[in-house]
């Protein structure tokens, strides 16, 4: 018996997903449909669309079933508000941000999706050992960073590359890596 | 935290830092404030044509991902920093690239600021680039 709350899948149907304010449309040609503890990719030449395809289509997809804790690209808002609410709940605010990320992780307790858009490049490898990353059910990862050795930790792991057209349209291609 | 590095490293170094890479909103306003010629646009232009970036003018800087905005900044400093031996800190800029474009903006700097050393931060402090990469 699964005594796990959570859903079992991380699911995004196979569609379009116009982004008006961005002025792209993204093109999803084949379902996402990751099971527990999988570890998905997100890969693409600058510019691509990955942040903008996070924080429009798949975190507000993903919020309304799914609990989850976005660390993103640019922390300089972000990083006052997780100052703010630490000191708020009488936790001690570190310093340097790679540690206030890991206080900030372990303080929300939220253990099924953790979303990180180059968040890695801030931290060292002891520091991203430090997240506990192998927690989560769920990890989605913007990074050019060659550390994907790391998240073989999961049992799935899944590459979504993004393909920008001329003009708006962006090609979605969704790859297992692993297992095969 | 940026304002930390710009202060501990400024002196010896020109800082390009991820956190604090434009004063102005446009780059129309960027080149203003640098006290460059306008045409300076259509150059950074055609460079960032390179790297997969379409510039368009009048368009907010914030509206650029990281990605793009650690480009454009980076291009047009090469295009206004004096042709001299220069040391020059990137503060997490190349772990905003893709592969491609990493290796294509050092191909630039090695273009267009040949004298210029560049070295990295990490956690260790500045490292020469040759050293860290």
């Amino acid at each position: 018996m699964d005594l796990n709350p959570w859903p079992i899948m991380f699911e995004l149907a196979a569609q379009s997903y116009p982004v008006a304010q961005a002025g792209l449309n993204f093109v999803l040609d084949r379902a996402l449909e990751l099971p527990r503890h999988s570890c998905l990719y997100l890969s693409g030449e600058n510019g691509a669309g990955k942040s903008t395809f996070l924080e429009h289509v798949l975190i507000p997809s993903l919020r309304t079933k799914h609990s989850l804790l976005y660390l993103a690209q640019d922390m300089d808002l972000q990083q006052n508000t997780i100052r703010t609410t630490l000191a708020l709940l009488g936790h001690d605010v570190p310093e340097s941000l790679a540690d206030m990320a890991v206080a900030w992780v372990r303080t929300s307790g939220c253990r099924e999706i953790i979303i990180l858009d180059e968040f890695d490049k801030y931290v060292n490898s002891e520091q991203l050992g430090a997240l506990n990353l192998p927690g989560f059910n769920w990890v989605v990862q913007v990074s050019h960073l060659p550390r994907r050795e790391r998240c073989t930790e999961f049992s799935h792991g899944f590459e979504l590359t993004f393909d920008r057209q001329e003009g708006a349209v962006v090609n979605l291609r969704l790859t297992q890596l692993w297992p095969l | 935290m940026s304002f930390a590095i710009l202060g501990e490293y400024g002196r010896d170094y020109c800082v390009i830092d991820t956190h604090n890479l434009f004063v102005g909103t446009t780059l129309e306003d960027e080149i203003l404030l640098l006290g460059a010629d306008d045409g300076l646009f259509s150059i950074i232009a055609q460079e960032c044509s390179r790297f997969g970036v379409q510039l368009e003018p009048g368009r907010k800087l914030s509206s650029y991902s990281g990605g793009e905005q650690s480009i454009i900044c980076c291009l047009l400093l090469m295009n206004l920093l004096p042709k001299e031996r220069l040391s020059i800190l990137l503060v997490h800029v190349l772990e905003t690239l893709s592969p491609r474009n990493r290796s294509l903006l050092l191909d630039r700097f090695d273009a267009l600021l040949p004298a210029a050393s560049l070295s990295v931060l990490t956690e260790n402090g500045p490292e020469p680039l040759a050293d860290h990469v």
